[in-house]
Formats: structure tokens, C-alpha cells, sequence
């Protein structure tokens, strides 16, 4: 019994991590919002100048939906910062869907896509809305059978894949491939992170100490993304049951959406998954006060916080300096 | 003096069998495992410890195994591997978090 009890003590000494931050290494704190290198890529889709165009290509083609009107870029738009400026997304014969268009911005870095993360591969995520009845409404046999007929597009595949059919497979790998190159443009934060203390005001370096304690902000919206890809149920007054859908049986999912990125933020209003919230403010405003629907679910972080006017202010001052330039984006030319 | 010795080799089979199983502990930080991948042995035991300030909730479902567990910040599961095969343990709330468990006979 000695024996047992000298060989398993030290599990007992195992502590859980510090769960407040006492005081602020300011230097340590940056360090994790510094922009990465390249995108990543799977082994099998290595980026390339032909892959990125035809990606492109089909990304902007209407002939990907069954009605021949909708592309992907109709919903990701290039010039609402690859998002629609809608609270909910418009689908096939213009009805509205139950959620807001997430942006394609740093989509390479997602572990997993969809508001509800039914996606694990960006080669997936991208043949899901084609296919859906309610948004693209093409079926897979359907798409290859047109992408196929179209003689434009055969030396853009063979030149993207030699050796590989055009199917749904290289649709959906080249799609990805583009995708991967959607990267948010550098910003005032990102210059800041870098080294140029000049970047950011005093008021919008308070609201960063804020949103990385007062606040709580970084627990979920963490990394130079702004996100951690978790599934948290905010306390929306809403019956989507969200990830739930996706693994039913797990309570701690229900309700839960995915958080979004905050990069370009100030440009893709309305917020939050359904679009319910118009302004960045409002949204401040709604985490302030912990939520509106109590719920066995509902994320342990989101409780009332007793930010003041100014507070909550720098806060959005801090959010304020997410947004880029606009990225360019060349339009293609679509075969015929 | 049989029954003493059938008595001392079961002893020694317990003994031996207690010693041959091991305790693996993984931790869950900044939303990752701390190792992607864990090679076991039936009768090995896993504890998985959550040092991050969120909750973690993780599940895995193969034929021979059914884990459901919910991690509040600081807490610790223990799991036991009685069959041979192989699973993915992961966390519904946080995708990137898989750990690839190889359960050997």
C-alpha cells in the first residue's frame, strides 16, 4: 500500500494552470499576435500560379449554382471584405439563410469551416455551398458535367493538375488553392505588433490591455487571427442550435458558433452569426452585459464584465485599428 | 505448500501485470494537447489534465470505445484502455484539439 500510494503522489501534485493574470508582460502579450509567414497548405494542393487562377476563375464563375447567377464571390465578396454586408446570406431563388456569410479573409489558418465547423478541409468547406440546395443548388454530377463542356477551362486544369480529371475533386482543390491566398492586408495593429509604437493612439493601446483583460475579449478571439476556431455558445436569444447539429449529444455545443475572426472587422458589420447585432458598439455592448439567454451551454466567459463608457470606448477604438487597405483582387475573365 | 505456491504465482501474475500497465498523463494548454499522438496498451490508464481557463469537452467513438467528458478549467479525467484499437480523442468545443491514441494488445 506504501508502495502505491509513493508511485501515484506525484500525480496529485499536478497544479492547474494560474488562472488570472496578475500583472501584464506587455512584450509576451504582442508576441502572440505577430503575423505568421505563408499560408499553409495540404500536401496534395501546393499553391501555384496556375492553381491560384483557375481557383479564382471558378471562385467568380455563376455556372458554379444551379440557376447560373450565383458564384462563390457573390456571397465572399472581394469588395465587402470577402463577406456580403448582409445580416443573413441570400440563396438560391433569393431566399434568405439562417446565417450571416463568414469572410474567406485567412481561411488557410481555419482548422475547421462553416459557422458550425461541419467542414474539417477547406477542400470540403468549398463544395459544400454548390451543392446545398438552399444556396448553390448545383449537384456535383451536374457541375463536372458543365465545367466539362466548357473548352476554356480544360487547359486551366491541365495546367493546374496535370494528370488529374475535371471533377469535383480539382474543382474543389482549386477553389481551396485561391482561397488560401486570401490574406487580410497588414494594418495599423499589425505595424504596431511590429515594432512602430507611433501606429496605434494611447486610447486604442488601452483598449488592447482591455481586450486582453478586462475584458476577456482574447480568450476566444486570440492569435493574429483574432480567433481560436472554438465553438462557443454566447447566450443569443436564438433556437439555432448551431454546432449541436453537427455533434449532437454534447451539451457544451449547443448554441455554440464558431468565433469569427476580428480582422477587417469595421468592414463587415452586422455582426455576430446571424447578423443581429449592426454595430461593432452594440456588440461591446452586448458582451458587457454577459449575455441575454442563461443556459447550461452558455460559455463561462460570458458574464457580465462592468466596463465603463470610456472603457468600452478604447475598446472600440483598439477594434478600429484592425482594418487594412483594401485587398486587390483581379476580377478574371471567364472561359467560354 | 501447493496452495502457498499457487497462492505466491498469482501474486507474482498480479504483480507483473500491475507493473506492465502505465499511467500516461497528457495536458491540455493553449487549446492543444501536448502531444498529438500516444501509443497504449490495454490496461494502460490516461490522465488528461486541463491547465487552460476554458472549458474542454472531449469525446471519442469507435466500436470498442465511448468517451464523453466534460473538463471544467484545472479538472482531470482518467481513462482506462480495455480493448485494443485505435481512436481519436478530441474536443467538440475546440477542433484543432485531436489526439491520436493507438490502443496495442
Amino acid at each position: 500500500m506504501r508502495v502505491l500510494l509513493c508511485l501515484f503522489s506525484p500525480l496529485l501534485l499536478v497544479q492547474p494552470a494560474a488562472l488570472a493574470t496578475q500583472t501584464v508582460d506587455l512584450a509576451l502579450l504582442k508576441a502572440g499576435y505577430k503575423r505568421p509567414g505563408p499560408p499553409p497548405h495540404p500536401a496534395d494542393n501546393a499553391p501555384s500560379a496556375a492553381r491560384e487562377l483557375l481557383g479564382r476563375t471558378l471562385f467568380f464563375d455563376p455556372r458554379l449554382s444551379g440557376s447560373q447567377v450565383i458564384s462563390c464571390a457573390t456571397c465572399h465578396n472581394p469588395a465587402l471584405s470577402f463577406g456580403d454586408g448582409l445580416p443573413r446570406a441570400i440563396g438560391h431563388g433569393m431566399k434568405e439563410l439562417g446565417r450571416r456569410t463568414p469572410t474567406v479573409l485567412d481561411v488557410a489558418w481555419s482548422s475547421s469551416f462553416f459557422w458550425d465547423g461541419r467542414a474539417s478541409t477547406l477542400e470540403e468547406q468549398a463544395l459544400g455551398p454548390i451543392q446545398a440546395p438552399g444556396e448553390m443548388n448545383l449537384p456535383l454530377a451536374e457541375l463536372q458535367a458543365r465545367i466539362g463542356k466548357i473548352d476554356g477551362y480544360a487547359p486551366l486544369f491541365a495546367a493546374a493538375y496535370p494528370g488529374e480529371p475535371i471533377g469535383a475533386a480539382t474543382i474543389a482543390k482549386a477553389i481551396a488553392n485561391y482561397e488560401r491566398t486570401v490574406v487580410s492586408p497588414p494594418n495599423r495593429f499589425d505595424a504596431w505588433i511590429a515594432g512602430d509604437e507611433a501606429a496605434l493612439t494611447e486610447a486604442e493601446k488601452r483598449g488592447f490591455l482591455l481586450f486582453n483583460g478586462k475584458a476577456d475579449c482574447d480568450t476566444c478571439h486570440n492569435t493574429w487571427r483574432f480567433t481560436d476556431d472554438g465553438f462557443y455558445d454566447l447566450g443569443r436569444k436564438d433556437l439555432d442550435v448551431g454546432r449541436a447539429a453537427v455533434l449532437p449529444g454534447i451539451p457544451e455545443v449547443e448554441h455554440a458558433f464558431k468565433t469569427p475572426s476580428l480582422r477587417d472587422i469595421d468592414r463587415r458589420y452586422p455582426y455576430m452569426h446571424d447578423g443581429s447585432e449592426a454595430t461593432l458598439a452594440s456588440v461591446i455592448s452586448y458582451y458587457n452585459r454577459g449575455g441575454d439567454v442563461p443556459r447550461p451551454s452558455k460559455a463561462a466567459q460570458i458574464r457580465p464584465l462592468g466596463l465603463t463608457a470610456t472603457e468600452q470606448a478604447e475598446l472600440l477604438a483598439f477594434l478600429g485599428t484592425l482594418t487594412g487597405p483594401p485587398v486587390p483582387t483581379v476580377v478574371p475573365t471567364l472561359p467560354r | 505448500m501447493k496452495r502457498i505456491l499457487c497462492l505466491s504465482s498469482a501474486l507474482a501474475l498480479a504483480a507483473s501485470a500491475w507493473a506492465a500497465s502505465t499511467l500516461h498523463n497528457i495536458d491540455q494548454k493553449d487549446k492543444m494537447f501536448s502531444q498529438p499522438e500516444l501509443t497504449v496498451r490495454v490496461g494502460d490508464q490516461l490522465e488528461v489534465h486541463n491547465l487552460d481557463t476554458v472549458t474542454h469537452s472531449l469525446f471519442a467513438k469507435t466500436a470498442e470505445y465511448n468517451i464523453r467528458e466534460t473538463q471544467a478549467p484545472g479538472a482531470q479525467s482518467t481513462f482506462t484502455f480495455d480493448k485494443p484499437g485505435s481512436l481519436d480523442l478530441r474536443c467538440a468545443i475546440h477542433p484543432q484539439m485531436i489526439l491520436k491514441i493507438t490502443v496495442q494488445p
